[in-house]
């Protein structure tokens, strides 16, 4: 009987003891009713072949797609892009993002954190993703829903957690494929068998032992870990989780449009999950390292991220709430201007694209440019943390917040950032 | 818990925190037919000898009158007797004093 094997919660006590001051603050007291969804194209989209098209540059710069036009004037998109092209009007592209890396994992580390950090995939996280950031300082618009999720699961060698703002702003791993036959959160149904009133029961009575015994905890550091079990009774006992969890309670014809793929169906559980109260969902959408061949990852990759993105652009224009939710589409870096022998692109970070939608972001536009054939900025230079400054002021975090890092030092979340005026 | 905190990057913890509260594993093995919660169930035990029973087997340690009052008081609400032990077992499984110390 007691060879039940309790899962290892990952968390030691040292680690607990060192973040237990910043993770008992209470949380989700923000009014703001801004949240976000992010597409994150790990590996590194090619923004010549999307977002910042060459069609007058010599073949090898201008790559395999032609240009469309889009519902923005003066605004072209690839070809592999016709949905996002008919709702461009709601689209902005910021077309001059640099960072001075061209690896993977400090690439990714900077995208999401804002700051240059470590530069081997093993090496940890030394700050927190913009989606921990969130989550500590504005909380989840409806608990128990978690404030920050990632799905399937995080992604970006370890970047997109919380580091020193405490264990409790790690984002909720979804685990499973919401586009998968049968679509389940892990251990968010009740066994078969457990009636609701025992799981109450149970949630009394270990309150009442963990009190008990607040004497082996004279730190002070239990407090993180209660926070957690009492999230996760709180989200197996009500029937709330499961029911914003349960995609079948679509319009069937609404799934389809969001697409009968992975991309497709994260982005409308995305917009379940934020309407039920989650502040930041971070979609992991494969892979982007397309170094060989890459007309034929992206015409595997782009139509299903296009209708993903468009759709839920749409659906949430529809339902009035993109005024409120902000939807961006980023990777670590772009790919290099000039295809190389393998009829790929390789890293490049000194001039790429991201798309922003929503959240007070104005549609139609795209800000900054890179040089004629590609390469360095030629424009309007936007840094990560412009990028991060903006999504914090949209969702109402102040920008001149600090947290403390490991050694007590007040770290900016912002630092030189500046919020892209273009786009408000 | 781990032996190396610096091998692991950052830890999803309310995901694994719902393991720990919602296991069909740790579900099958309390409502195993020759389970040890049946067996309790199954004698005559006052809460005291219950909580006398199951606080040295999941904790390593005899319970204290606090918990002794909290177990008889739990038993004489419930009506389910076997559901009771399950629910008593399950609860001592989540503690953090059993996180921490096995």
């Amino acid at each position: 009987m007691l060879q039940i094997g309790v899962p290892a919660l990952g968390i030691s006590l040292p680690g607990l003891l060192a973040s237990d001051s910043q993770a008992v603050e209470a949380a989700g007291s923000s009014a703001s009713r801004k949240s976000i969804i992010v597409f994150w194209t790990d590996g590194g989209l090619s923004q010549q072949d999307t977002y910042d098209l060459k069609p007058d540059a010599p073949a090898e710069y201008r790559g395999m797609y032609d240009p469309i036009s889009t519902t923005a004037a003066g605004i072209q998109l690839g070809e592999r892009l016709p949905q996002q092209a008919r709702v461009m009007q709601h689209l902005s592209v910021v077309r001059s993002v640099h960072h001075d890396n061209g690896i993977h994992a400090p690439s990714a580390h900077w995208m999401l954190t804002g700051y240059f950090g470590p530069t081997l995939a093993r090496n940890a996280a030394q700050k927190p993703s913009f989606g921990s950031v969130l989550s500590r300082s504005l909380g989840s618009r409806q608990p128990p829903m978690p404030a920050y999720i990632t799905m399937p699961k995080s992604e970006a060698f370890g970047y997109q957690g919380a580091v020193y703002l405490g264990k409790a702003y790690n984002p909720f791993e979804v685990i499973a494929d919401p586009n998968g036959d049968n679509f389940q959160v892990p251990n968010l149904s009740l066994p078969e068998g457990l009636a609701a009133q025992s799981v109450h029961s149970r949630r009394q009575l270990l309150k009442s032992f963990d009190t008990f015994r607040r004497d082996i905890d004279r730190s002070g550091g239990m407090e993180g870990l209660d926070t957690f079990k009492r999230q996760a009774m709180e989200m197996v006992a009500g029937g709330k989780m499961r029911a914003a969890f349960d995609l079948n309670a679509e319009d069937v014809k609404l799934r389809d449009r969001y697409g009968r793929h992975r991309y497709g169906q994260s982005a409308l559980l995305a917009r379940r999950l934020i309407e039920a109260g989650a502040r930041c969902v971070n979609i992991n959408t494969g892979n982007w390292d397309h170094h060989n061949d890459i007309q034929k990852g992206l015409d595997e990759h782009l139509p299903p991220l296009d209708r993903a993105v468009a759709a839920l652009v749409e659906d949430l224009a529809a339902r009035g709430m993109l005024e409120d939710v902000l939807v961006y589409c980023v990777g670590e870096f772009g790919r290099t201007p000039r295809m190389n022998g393998h009829a790929g692109r390789d890293h490049w970070a000194d001039c790429f694209s991201v798309l922003l939608a929503g959240g007070g972001i104005v549609g139609g536009r795209a800000v900054g440019a890179s040089e004629k054939n590609g390469g360095g900025v030629q424009d309007r230079l936007v840094t990560p943390l412009d990028l991060l400054a903006t999504i914090y002021q949209q969702l109402g975090v102040p920008l001149d917040t600090h947290f403390l890092d490991g050694s007590g030092r007040p770290v900016s979340i912002v630092g030189s950032g500046k919020p892209i005026h273009e786009l408000l | 818990m781990t032996a190396c905190e610096c091998e692991r990057v950052d830890d999803p913890a309310l995901t694994q925190a719902l393991e720990l509260v919602n296991s069909t594993e740790v579900h099958r093995k309390l409502t195993a037919d020759n389970g040890f919660a049946k067996k309790l169930a199954a004698n005559e035990l006052d809460g005291s000898e219950i909580a006398a029973m199951i606080f040295p087997r999941v904790l390593g340690r005899p319970p204290r009158q606090e918990e002794i009052t909290t177990v008889s008081e739990f038993l004489a609400a419930e009506p389910d007797r076997v559901e009771a032990c399950r629910s008593l077992l399950w609860s001592l499984l989540a503690t953090n004093e059993f996180l921490f110390n096995h």
